[in-house]
């Protein structure tokens, strides 16, 4: 059976954010047992220097993860320029496979093989947690990709990585390997765990805002109502056309209607699209997700109470899934927008702690979050990709399990 | 009273000025948060400082000390790399490298002109600055540089810190704001440095006095 083990850190010194982490997330085990590593951190860590520092005080884990631009852990959040949190794994049923060239166009066929090599592995994985490049993906595609080979039934959660918001660069690694492009992904073959997901995000519509794709390849949007589609977005913001997506990324999420049941256990109308990456020309942008010609987008407005309210309705619904389990390890996906591009920091603990303390009371519950772009998380049954959400992802025993 | 019904187009003026102003106020919704955002660095930048010397106090060694000091900048103000300068004594218009963090490749010794140093204050530079031409190893992007001095107001050193030209994907540019927080932690390194030496001395000459004592009683029958 997989046990799970976290700890974070904010020193700014590789090597002592690595011991920090090691220390917390250990305590008194072997971290020698370790079987997977997942690290997040922010881009001021050196990556290979803090994955050779893991592997020193892990030598037989695998490490993989990327960078965000924050961490979230059971000590709380930290968006400084060097902060770092992990997970450790114990156990035999996780396995790993990564590949790199991810883009929009790519998404699908890479998604596809890496799939492919993780089941080579086993064949009993039942929950795949994804980790991808955040900058030019088609989320969506690379759910069609891992399901083409697991099958529908498959449970895909996870993230795509981050900066700190000046969306340039984000990195994934898995062992020595570090990538801008690469789709890394953990396959659970423990019989024993169950995946309980839950999701949302606060923004509403703001109705009469609207825009309507004309043009479009792949996850580019080239035309919107007919204009040069970055343009056009840039000017109902009233912005100038050559503002980066870093300073529009906030305040751009677009919507996309979804049916009623989806709409339902959402507890929102929309799902949101975040444009991420503008074309060097400052004409066209790229969506996290494959686009049609047609496809109606509605301009979204972050809302603070409705952020609130929805973790509170969140929660309510989350307590209800575990049927009084405790969870044996949290996964956490924030959009980062929701970090501090939105709160100010007292406000982001308690929201933190609104999600913390339902779930895991007094208990320490191992816990890794990071702010990342994008999510990978189930809704009303079926993988999804979202953005703008904070997305929960509990591992709790099966009930009645026996071995 | 009836009312005018308005034409197409006067609709369609009133939909696009309520389009811009709710454009525009997200864009507010946006600038407040990086204000909101601003007030938090400042405050973590003084937790940070008051953390810093705390743990500088019992530093046990000058190396220990040094890391500390880079560290609490590296973290209180964001930035990529951070060196701390000492005075070459043995060689004019030269600073040893005492600590390098986030640029192992900084070299051990780099030239200097007090002159680059009129006053107390910390100073930012950016491209074309001297600090650039005469640096040219750190490729720096943007720094500050801040010295300190002894009790007789002689140059002691200096805390330079900054971000490459590699950097600057991930890193902000130094703005003024920080100019005066940076020469606060500076002096306050300075000063926690000063007290080291003295404190040293003081406990050498302790020492030599102990050793003396000792020797003297051998001839005093106490």
């Amino acid at each position: 059976m997989l046990e799970f083990r976290s700890g974070s850190s904010n020193a700014v010194n590789a090597q002592s954010a690595v011991s920090e982490c090691m220390e917390r997330a250990f305590h008194d085990a072997d971290p020698k047992d370790c079987r997977l590593l997942i690290i997040y951190a922010t881009v001021g860590h050196n990556f290979p220097q803090l994955i050779s520092a893991a592997r020193q005080v892990c030598p037989g884990a695998s490490v993989v993860g990327g960078s965000g631009s924050g961490v979230i852990a059971t000590e709380g959040v930290s968006e400084n320029m060097r902060s770092m949190a992990l997970m450790a794994i114990s156990g035999d049923d996780v396995f790993v496979a990564s590949g790199s060239g991810l883009t929009g166009r790519t998404s699908e066929s890479l998604g596809r093989s890496v799939a492919a090599n993780l089941k080579a592995q086993s064949d009993d994985i039942s929950m795949v947690y994804v980790l991808s490049a955040g900058l030019d993906v088609s989320g969506d595609r690379v759910i069609a990709g891992i399901e083409s080979v697991f099958g529908p039934d498959i449970c895909c959660f996870g993230l795509t990585t981050a900066d700190n918001g000046k969306a340039k660069h984000t990195f994934q690694f898995h062992d020595e390997a570090v990538m801008e492009d690469g789709l890394v992904l953990v396959g659970f073959a423990d019989p024993s765990l169950e995946l309980l997901t839950g999701v949302h995000h606060g923004s509403v519509p703001l109705d009469a805002v609207t825009f309507t794709v004309t043009k479009c390849d792949a996850n580019q949007v080239l035309e919107l109502d007919g204009q040069p589609a970055w343009p056009a977005l840039m000017a109902k913001l009233g912005l100038p056309a050559d503002t980066p997506p870093s300073d529009a990324l906030p305040i751009a999420g677009l919507g996309m209607d979804l049916s009623d049941e989806e709409s339902a256990e959402y507890h929102n109308p929309q799902i949101l699209r975040v444009p991420i990456k503008v074309a060097d020309d400052r004409q066209s942008f790229f969506l996290p997700t494959s686009v049609q010609v047609g496809t109606r987008y509605v301009l979204m407005e972050r809302d603070e109470q409705h952020i609130f309210d929805g973790v509170d309705r969140l929660m309510e619904r989350l307590r209800e899934d575990l049927s009084g389990r405790r969870p044996i390890a949290v996964f956490h996906a924030d959009c980062m927008a929701r970090g501090r591009l939105m709160f100010n920091r007292v406000l982001k603990d308690e929201i933190i702690a609104k999600m913390q303390y339902p779930l895991c009371g007094e208990e320490i519950v191992p816990w890794l979050g990071v702010y990342g772009f994008s999510e990978y998380a189930q809704l009303a049954g079926r993988n999804q990709f979202h953005s703008y959400t904070t997305s929960l992802f509990r591992i709790v025993r099966k009930q009645g399990y026996q071995a | 009273m009836t009312e005018r019904r308005r034409s197409y187009e006067e609709l369609e003026a009133i939909c696009t000025r309520l389009e811009a102003r709710a454009g525009e106020h997200l864009v507010l919704q946006r600038d407040l948060s990086r204000a909101k955002d601003q007030v938090d660095s400042e405050l973590m930048r003084f937790k940070s400082f008051q953390e810093y010397t705390t743990k500088t106090l019992d530093a046990d060694s000058d190396d220990t000390f040094y890391q500390l000091t880079l560290e609490a900048i590296i973290e209180a103000f964001e930035l990529e790399l951070a060196l701390f300068l000492r005075v070459d004594k043995e060689t004019p218009r030269r600073f040893r490298v005492a600590a390098r963090f986030g640029c192992d490749e900084a070299p051990d010794a780099l030239p200097f002109d007090p002159e680059w140093f009129p006053g107390a204050e910390s100073r930012i530079a950016e491209t074309g600055d001297v600090l650039f031409d005469q640096w040219p190893t750190l490729n720096l992007a943007t720094a500050i540089i801040c010295p300190f001095r002894d009790r007789e107001g002689n140059l002691e050193g200096a805390v330079l810190a900054g971000v490459t030209t590699d950097g600057m994907d991930f890193y902000e540019q130094i703005r003024d704001e920080i100019r005066v927080p940076f020469s606060v932690l500076v002096r306050q390194a300075g000063g926690l440095w000063i007290n080291r030496q003295l404190t040293a001395g003081v406990l050498a000459q302790n020492e030599r006095l102990s050793n003396l004592t000792k020797s003297y009683s051998r001839f005093v029958p106490f």
